[in-house]
């Protein structure tokens, strides 16, 4: 199919099919033939797509291509929307997220998140990064407690910051190292995966190389899928890179390729600028 | 001629105005070329007509309406017999009563002695000029205004520059009517609370624990000490509106937690007018609803628990006692009342907590009550406490359903079961029937109602500035 | 704290980041108390609403339960004939000579003559007070309306007392113990009540006396047009003050207003005003209208004053959230017209409002017709029969009559009170569903 003769509209209309390499051997989530409807509105166009261990994977796409929809998909995140319906099979370690016998909660301790803005709650930094402990009643006592925030925050790089004023709110730091600290309070519970939803959108230069480096260092230990809308992002922190065009997924490859070397035609003109 | 039909005779008179001025204007404008030479429409100009005409009118009628009675009477009182100047103050006033009584042909001058005929007379006389002489005069300014303001329509003149500046002058007249009652609110209840403190002092007010105000009036003596003691009353009014604040903060705080966090749109879409329903009851018919179902109920309940207790053997139910106008019946009914109030103001500020500080609990994996109780919550929490203190400004304001429930009796105590009696009622049993405006008893009233003003106005002063913080803290 | 916790607890924080399968363990052990708390905590919601739906059915079914019997009024058809020697009373009698008739003995008389058995004073005196006191009148009314029934016997449908009325509509023919009767008959009475209902004299018809009369001492005489008319009355003067100024006070801070101090501490007390008790409205008002300047008191005038100071921040409220709501594109587009600032908020900012301004105002009116204690402190809980018929007249509100009634001990002021209270939450939930139509017709959405 000479792909050069179709308008844009024209390919996403047809059925289609993902270029590159959606699939994996052993990945940490697999998620097949997956719609998202809002209301009568179809937001996900039937996604194939398998999330390896300990990688980092990011999604790109215009705005308003599904990429954030389906990150919340992925933790269920969707659920607090009335309107939302989900179709297909999004398994993690081959277990399915949807079925009626997970509980949410559960899920989502396995599956963390951080948001575009900084949303650390209005209490002080000790108190948000042990939150999740405390709801899930992670540790034993106070000691414990204590050293699993410092953990926490050692493994975030913020430690050195903000040791001497655990107790002050936390509102009153910079964005960056809000954003840190959000990453810190998902990281407290050791979850499998983390999702980040345009984490660096709010914050300047600076900062945002700080967590690019964090996400980068977090990828050993945890599973990282993020959403971005700068190419170079995806480009600087991960190792496949998944786009997105109008609720389907156009091609997923290793990052080096889809920005190199773009096998479908949409990834190359949303690369290039031409549309996007 | 009475005051209605001179507010229609004024409103005809200035249509009629305005449709002279517009006529005239087209005259003016017809040999210089049509409306459009004008220096502004024709509309203006008749508007500029009929404000001449209407504005000096009713100002007439507003203040000869407002000074004449003092006028009159001052009037009347210099034909009164020398005797009767030396009177007191209160004498005197009682005294032109029934002279106005006596002119207005309630009772018959023998009753009130001969040497008063001139005085009677002198009344009648003069009403009877101010009534002839009010409609005269307010009609004459009215062609007067409507003449002048006729003079003024010229090419060349543009009304709508005088038009828009009357219009704009009402606007801020209308706007300083807050600010006059507000000075109307403060002087009244001020003034004559500084004529009671004449009487009674300060402290022995605010501090005695002693009400009675009806000993008051026969002796002014026993009237100094001890009688006027507001401490009951605060007590009985804090003792109802805590019973009232019980009931209807949780209840309305965990309705509007449930309703905006957990309710389908349907159920909130029944839910929430229906409890709307409540704030729209009138304050009497809850009043009703205290007296006659709550008040017998708990009496009843409250006996079947005393012959229980002494069925029984235990000693301390078998002595009790509930009184038939009870500080709980007053307290549970008026809870139920602001139960709405509480909700709709918990509703507007769990609302105003955005929704990604949900999100980044339930992306932690919080339950849904985990969320509320330990971030949606703290964080609501100034914007609660404003709710709570105006729900508790409300209580303490609320005035019929202890009227009608609550009592009378002036007790310090902290049982709900007994009659209480709270700062309102006794505000509004001072001043119901007939009153001498001198008397330490109605003066009361007044100093309880400075009490009350301020006491309200402190907690809504401290409420909505907490409220707008707390806003300000999410926009 | 000693060094060794301290190095057990980073031993197990360690653990908890190496072995994800210990925190599962974790994890699940607290997931039932939490699924619990979860649950415990809907509950409490639940319950929570269903407390207060429970009191607004409560609230209602109690009052209509009490209130619906006001609405029948039990009659007794008796045969009367006008004895033209008795009253001294022909068909070609005038009005003058039948008013100076003695209607009163005439009643009583005809009673007797339906029960020659009582014979004692004291029970003809009870046997008249069957019947409600203004029969004679209403006799009298019915010969000055038509002479030509002097000399005739007709069937004339008598208002039975409160008590009759209340015995036959409550306790009549259910089976009861001895004390457990409503209303206050003697024996004497019941007999004779029961031999009415025997012969089938005794009927109830819709009570149009409620609708018809003025308050009264006698409970089935007792009605609320007085009181509503009265209501009426003072709401009009209300609406007439309180919708214009209250819109001009709107535009003004909205519109005119420069940024100042007067601004600032108009807008102030408009915000503390809307919080002020009503009793203290009523202080105002009677220190003010009616001590300082002298107005009288118990009437409408001066009760729609007191409202209007009272309703004023309410309807200034939502006034201002109504203009606040037109977009400033359209004062731009007529601006850049031409237009004056005045035109431009006539012609274009006032009539996109005004559907808000009204819903406000309805939602003012709303709280005035229900509002009690001010109008208490201005006198206008006079006991005032007659039917006023201005804004000058004495008068009471519908409110104030159901304060006053509710005092009353008789059972039939009771069933009266809620009638009355069912008209006036009629009258609000009129108005209120008024207000909520208006605003989904004529709200425009920007």
């Amino acid at each position: 199919m000479n792909l050069a003769q179709h308008t844009t509209a024209e390919i996403v209309n047809e059925t289609y099919q993902t270029s590159g390499h959606p699939l994996l051997e052993d990945p940490k989530m697999r998620i097949r033939n997956t719609n998202v409807f809002y209301g009568a509105k179809q937001a996900i166009f039937d996604v194939n797509l398998d999330i390896g261990k300990n990688q980092v994977i990011s999604m790109i796409g215009p705005s308003g291509c599904g990429k954030s929809t389906f990150l919340r998909c992925l933790n269920r995140m969707n659920d607090t929307i009335d309107i939302c319906r989900i179709e297909g099979q999004l398994l993690l370690e081959e277990q399915d997220i949807y079925d009626k016998k997970i509980d949410v909660v559960e899920l989502r301790a396995r599956v963390g998140m951080v948001f575009q803005k900084p949303n650390p709650f209005p209490k002080s930094i000790y108190e948000n990064v042990a939150y999740g402990a405390r709801i899930h009643g992670l540790t034993d006592n106070k000691v414990q407690l204590d050293e699993l925030v410092e953990t926490s925050l050692i493994r975030c790089g913020l430690w050195k910051e903000v040791k001497d004023r655990l107790g002050e709110p936390a509102t009153g730091l910079s964005g960056g190292q809000q954003q840190r600290l959000c990453i810190a309070r998902a990281i407290a519970v050791n979850p499998e995966v983390i999702l980040m939803d345009e984490p660096c959108s709010a914050l300047d230069p600076i900062a945002t190389a700080t967590v690019e480096e964090l996400i980068h260092e977090l990828s050993e230990n945890f599973t990282i899928c993020i959403v971005t809308h700068s190419m170079q992002q995806a480009a600087r922190v991960s190792q496949r890179t998944a786009y997105f065009h109008l609720g389907k997924l156009i091609e997923v490859n290793d990052t080096s390729q889809v920005f190199t070397n773009p096998e479908h035609q949409l990834t190359e003109e949303y690369i290039t600028g031409r549309i996007g | 001629m009475n005051l209605s039909t001179l507010l229609l005779i004024i409103i005809l008179g200035s249509a009629v105005a305005y449709f002279a001025g517009y006529t005239r204007s087209q005259q003016i404008a017809k040999p210089i070329g049509g409306v459009r030479n004008l220096a502004t429409l024709p509309t203006y100009y008749a508007s500029m007509v009929s404000l001449w005409a209407l504005i000096p009118a009713l100002l007439v009628v507003f203040f000869w309406s407002v000074l004449d009675g003092s006028i009159i009477s001052s009037l009347v009182k210099s034909s009164l017999p020398s005797e009767a100047k030396q009177l007191s103050d209160e004498n005197l006033s009682l005294l032109m009563s029934q002279v106005g009584n006596v002119a207005s042909g309630i009772g018959s001058i023998e009753s009130l002695g001969s040497e008063y005929a001139p005085a009677v007379d002198r009344l009648n006389s003069l009403t009877a000029i101010s009534n002839e002489a009010m409609p005269l005069l307010t009609i004459c300014i009215l062609v007067i205004g409507a003449l002048w303001g006729f003079r003024a329509i010229k090419a060349s003149n543009n009304a709508r520059y005088t038009v828009e500046k009357i219009f704009n002058m009402m606007l801020l007249v209308c706007s300083s009517i807050a600010i006059f009652t507000t000075f109307g609110i403060v002087f009244s209840v001020l003034f004559e609370s500084i004529h009671f403190f004449q009487k009674v002092p300060f402290f022995d007010f605010l501090l005695g624990t002693h009400w009675s105000p009806q000993i008051a009036i026969r002796a002014d003596q026993a009237a100094a000490s001890g009688s006027f003691g507001v401490l009951p009353l605060i007590v009985g009014t804090l003792l109802i509106s805590f019973i009232a604040l019980l009931i209807a903060v949780p209840v309305g705080l965990m309705s509007a937690i449930y309703l905006s966090e957990y309710a389908s749109a349907r159920l909130r879409g029944i839910v929430k007018p229906t409890l709307e329903i409540l704030a729209g009851v009138p304050t009497v018919v809850y009043g009703f609803f205290a007296a006659l179902t709550v008040a017998p109920a708990i009496r009843q309940y409250g006996d079947r628990l005393r012959d229980w207790g002494a069925d029984n053997g235990i000693e301390f139910l078998a002595n009790l006692a509930v009184s038939s106008e009870s500080a709980l019946a007053a307290g549970i009914v008026m809870g139920v009342m602001i139960i709405p109030f509480v909700s709709s103001l918990s509703d507007d500020v769990i609302n105003a907590v955005p929704q990604s500080l949900r999100d980044g609990s339930y992306g932690l994996g919080a339950t849904q009550s985990e969320t509320i109780k330990k971030v949606v919550f703290p964080a609501a929490l100034p914007g609660v406490v404003g709710g709570v203190l105006l729900a508790a400004s409300r209580a303490i304001g609320e005035t019929m359903i202890v009227v009608m429930a609550a009592g009378l009796a002036a007790k310090m105590t902290i049982n709900p079961l007994e009659a209480v009696t709270t700062v309102t009622v006794q505000i509004v049993t001072l001043l119901i029937g007939d009153q001498e405006f001198d008397s330490a008893k109605t003066l009361a009233a007044f100093a309880l109602g400075l009490f009350l003003f301020v006491i309200t106005l402190v907690l809504n002063i401290v409420a909505l500035k907490v409220v707008k913080k707390y806003r300000e803290q999410y926009e | 704290m000693n060094s060794s916790t301290k190095t057990d607890a980073s031993r197990a924080v360690e653990a908890l980041f190496d072995d994800r399968e210990l925190l599962a363990l974790k994890r699940a052990a607290a997931l039932k108390r939490r699924n619990r708390s979860e649950k415990r905590f809907r509950w409490a919601g639940r319950l929570s609403i269903t407390f207060g739906m429970a009191c607004v059915l409560f609230l209602f079914t109690d009052i209509i339960s009490k209130g619906i019997g006001a609405f029948t009024q039990t009659y007794v058809d008796v045969e009367i004939t006008f004895d033209q020697d008795q009253l001294g009373l022909t068909p070609q009698s005038t009005e003058l000579e039948i008013k100076a008739a003695s209607f009163g003995s005439f009643f009583k008389k005809a009673l007797r003559e339906q029960y020659p058995e009582v014979t004692e004073r004291k029970e003809k005196r009870q046997l008249y007070a069957l019947f409600s006191s203004d029969m004679p009148l209403i006799l009298r009314n019915m010969v000055i309306a038509n002479p030509a029934l002097m000399g005739t016997t007709q069937t004339v449908s008598m208002i039975a007392d409160d008590d009759f009325d209340t015995y036959y509509k409550h306790s009549y023919g259910r089976d009861q113990d001895e004390g457990d009767q409503i209303g206050r008959l003697s024996d004497l009475q019941e007999s004779v009540v029961d031999s009415l209902v025997k012969s089938g004299a005794v009927v109830t018809k819709f009570n149009t006396i409620l609708f018809t009369n003025s308050t009264s001492s006698e409970p089935e005489l007792a009605g609320i047009k007085g009181a509503v008319i009265g209501s009426i009355l003072t709401l009009l003067v209300t609406l007439a003050l309180s919708f214009p100024i209250a819109v001009a006070t709107a535009i003004y801070l909205e519109e005119f207003a420069p940024t100042n101090k007067l601004t600032d501490f108009i807008e102030v007390n408009i915000n503390n005003l809307a919080a002020v008790p009503s009793v203290i409205f009523g202080l105002l008002g009677l220190a003010i209208f009616i001590n300082f300047f002298g107005m009288p008191r118990s009437v409408p005038l001066i009760g729609g004053f007191v409202l209007t100071l009272m309703t004023l921040p309410t309807i200034i409220i939502s006034s201002r959230a109504a203009i606040k709501a037109v977009p400033p594109s359209i004062r731009e587009a007529a601006y850049g017209m031409g237009a004056s600032k005045m035109q431009t908020v006539l012609h274009h900012v006032l009539p996109l409002a005004m559907p808000g301004m009204l819903t406000g105002t309805i939602i003012g009116m709303a709280q005035a017709l229900g509002e009690t204690a001010p109008l208490l402190m201005i006198g206008m809980v006079a006991f005032i029969v007659d039917t006023p018929t201005g804004i000058t007249d004495p008068a009471t509100v519908l409110p104030v009559q159901i304060y006053l009634w509710s005092d009353s001990p008789e059972r039939m002021f009771v069933e009266k009170t809620s009638a009355a209270i069912m008209v006036l939450l009629a009258f609000l939930i009129f108005m209120n569903g008024f207000a909520v139509w208006l605003r989904k017709r004529l709200e425009r959405r920007w």
